[in-house]
């Protein structure tokens, strides 16, 4: 065997990935850092903008309240149908695993598009509505109810994954010995099967949460013009108006946000806190 | 004897045809501790849900103090449950885990405190009230479970193989300690277990399991001198089971001969049996030692030995037919492979199970 110390050999295997994330995240990143405050001349003149324009935080207000909704959303969709799928022990659960996986690798795109065609006017509902004598369908494409819709369909197997991954590794002996320590099912799901699972509703609403901060194209495709999210302010700046220096801090914008949400989630309901040390 | 937990031909299929538990009846006194004892797959563990109430009987009633338990469901039968990995809630500290069943029964505030400090003094757990259970070490945690199980006074404590993810010396420790607890409080406890030292050593009762249903329930020390099958014999303790046969009064030991056993059953007389000598029972001859009357002597081949330091275990052969001995000696040396040792049987030592 060849004597190479353990720490080169560890450097060694790191390397690959560190290199990959340095060249294309760290520093297109800074890259972006820098040029919100400098393109075209060094100022803090957009994120002077960038707060001060109502349009702009009613944009970032839009954002948040739609990775909100989103969540929330995907949480009670997404909560039930993990806890079926870790709790049956017969072909139920593959079942579901199997529909959930689907739809987990189907991509983005298609099954934004897959809205296109339902909330259409030739779509299935506008078809109910003829057939029943309903009248002329609402407006549904192009509002951001088709937006927030499309975007729980898109980021719900995040969730359930995120959940699943938790709960199949509750052990049946906790809920067993809720009960036979007096505790009926909901008391029991309260007090011990609820706070189990916790850990993955934490990592569950972070991922959707901070997925949907930046979602871009299922808000273009299905939203409403009039309340676009951030992500597509950012593209509008830089596509149509070449104005780098504005999308960027947009972007920052963006990142920080998230962040600052992140980070008080984690506070309010951090693990270390939940459990102990 | 009383019956206090009575289990009523309890039958339990899973898949509709194999019967898991096989129609078992067993009468629990009241205070008694009663070991449920098999291989894995026996029915033992099963039968202990259906007395928590976690699967539910194909056919058969369980009773307690007289109540039908079978339509009850677990978190109303007030029976309480030791698992086997402890099943302590992870999220609660060891005060909470043990005042859980309390606050489900909305006990108030003061009586929770009451109970609390009583019980976790009577496991030596009072330091460790407000760690959590990752804190504490494996027998640590197993006390948590046992009072947890204990502190709301359930009227039996079931314990499903509790002590099997200990290692050998905590393992002891704490067979002593549940020894202990049930003499303290002299609550019913029904303990699961497939290890026949910690059945022998603990119980009042030994039920013994195989393939759904219960061989032979008796007390320890009966269970291993006088199994009823040979099941029995072969799972509890170590053991030679010869070939016999009953001939007036006497059993004709295959390939070893003759000796009369005092207490044998007029019944099986001409009929083919299981001779059971335990290894122990055995007596090894010295060359000028003298051989009771009634005794029964043959030669054995060694083959080899195990020296426990305490006593040996020597392994050989008489007439091609595999002979246990245990000697509780520690010169292994004298029973070198080849070496030819005279042993005797005394007739008390000999038990008969009927084939």
């Amino acid at each position: 065997m060849l004597m190479v110390r353990p720490q080169i050999v560890a450097w060694a295997l790191l390397a690959p990935a560190t290199i990959y994330l340095v060249v294309l995240f760290v520093a297109p990143l800074v890259q972006v850092l820098f040029l919100s405050f400098t393109d075209p001349k060094l100022s803090a003149n957009h994120f002077i903008r960038v707060f001060s324009a109502p349009l702009y935080l009613r944009t970032l207000g839009v954002t948040f309240q739609a990775a909100f909704t989103v969540t929330a959303a995907c949480l009670v969709l997404a909560y039930p149908l993990a806890y079926v799928m870790a709790r049956s022990k017969g072909r139920l659960g593959i079942i579901l695993l199997a529909i959930v996986g689907i739809s987990f690798w189907t991509s983005f795109l298609v099954r934004t598009y897959s809205w296109l065609v339902i909330f259409g006017n030739r779509g299935p509902i506008a078809a109910l509505y003829e057939a029943m004598g309903w009248g002329e369908m609402p407006q549904l494409l192009f509002t951001s109810f088709a937006s927030t819709l499309g975007m729980t369909h898109l980021m719900l197997p995040y969730m359930v994954m995120a959940l699943y991954a938790v709960m199949s590794r509750i052990e049946d002996n906790y809920v067993r010995a809720a009960h036979s320590l007096g505790a009926p099912p909901f008391a029991a799901f309260r007090t011990v099967y609820f706070p189990l699972s916790l850990p993955g509703v934490i990592n569950g609403s972070l991922l959707v949460f901070a997925i949907v901060m930046g979602f871009y194209v299922t808000p273009q495709l299905l939203g409403s013009p009039q309340s676009r999210m951030i992500s597509q302010l950012v593209a509008e700046q830089v596509n149509e108006l070449l104005a780098w220096g504005f999308a960027s801090a947009l972007a920052v914008v963006l990142l920080a946000a998230t962040a600052i949400v992140i980070t008080i989630y984690n506070r309010v309901a951090g693990l270390d806190r939940l459990w102990g040390d | 004897m009383t019956d206090y937990l009575e289990i009523k031909s309890i039958v339990k299929s899973f898949d509709g045809k194999i019967n898991a538990v096989d129609g078992v009846d067993l009468s629990i006194a009241k205070g008694e501790f009663i070991t449920l004892l098999g291989p894995s797959g026996s029915g033992k563990t099963t039968t202990l849900l259906m007395v928590a109430g976690f699967e539910h009987p194909t056919s058969g009633t369980i009773e307690l103090t007289g109540r039908d338990l079978t339509k009850i469901p677990p978190y109303k039968r007030n029976v309480g449950m030791v698992f086997q990995n402890y099943a302590l809630f992870p999220h609660m500290t060891v005060e909470k885990n043990v005042s859980f069943p309390l606050r489900m029964r909305k006990f108030n505030r003061s009586e929770i405190e009451t109970r609390v400090r009583r019980i976790l003094d009577l496991v030596a757990l009072t330091d460790h009230a407000a760690k959590y259970p990752r804190q504490l070490s494996g027998g640590q945690q197993q006390r948590v479970a046992l009072a947890r199980g204990l502190v709301f006074d359930p009227d039996v404590l079931l314990l499903d193989e509790p002590l099997g993810a200990l290692d050998k010396n905590l393992r002891e420790q704490m067979q002593v300690e549940i020894k202990r607890i049930h003499r303290e409080i002299g609550i019913t406890m029904v303990y699961v277990t497939h290890d026949q030292t910690e059945a022998m050593t603990m119980s009042d009762r030994i039920a013994v399991f195989n393939k759904g249903k219960i061989e032979q329930i008796d007390v320890p020390l009966k269970v291993y001198r006088e199994p009823t099958t040979r099941f029995v014999g072969e799972f509890v303790g170590d053991s030679n089971l010869f070939d016999g046969l009953v001939k007036g009064g006497a059993v004709d030991v295959t390939g070893i001969g003759a000796i009369r056993p005092p207490r044998a059953d007029p019944k099986l007389e001409g009929r083919a049996v299981d001779v059971l000598v335990r290894p122990e029972w055995l007596r090894i001859v010295a060359p000028n030692d003298r051989v009771a009357d009634g005794e029964l002597t043959f030669e054995i081949v060694v083959d080899d030995t195990i020296n426990y330091g305490d006593s040996i275990l020597l392994f050989g052969k008489a007439q091609q037919r595999s002979v246990r001995v245990r000697a509780i000696t520690s010169h292994a040396g004298i029973f070198a492979r080849g070496a030819k040792v005279r042993v005797a049987i005394d007739p008390a030592n000999v038990f008969l199970i009927a084939r």
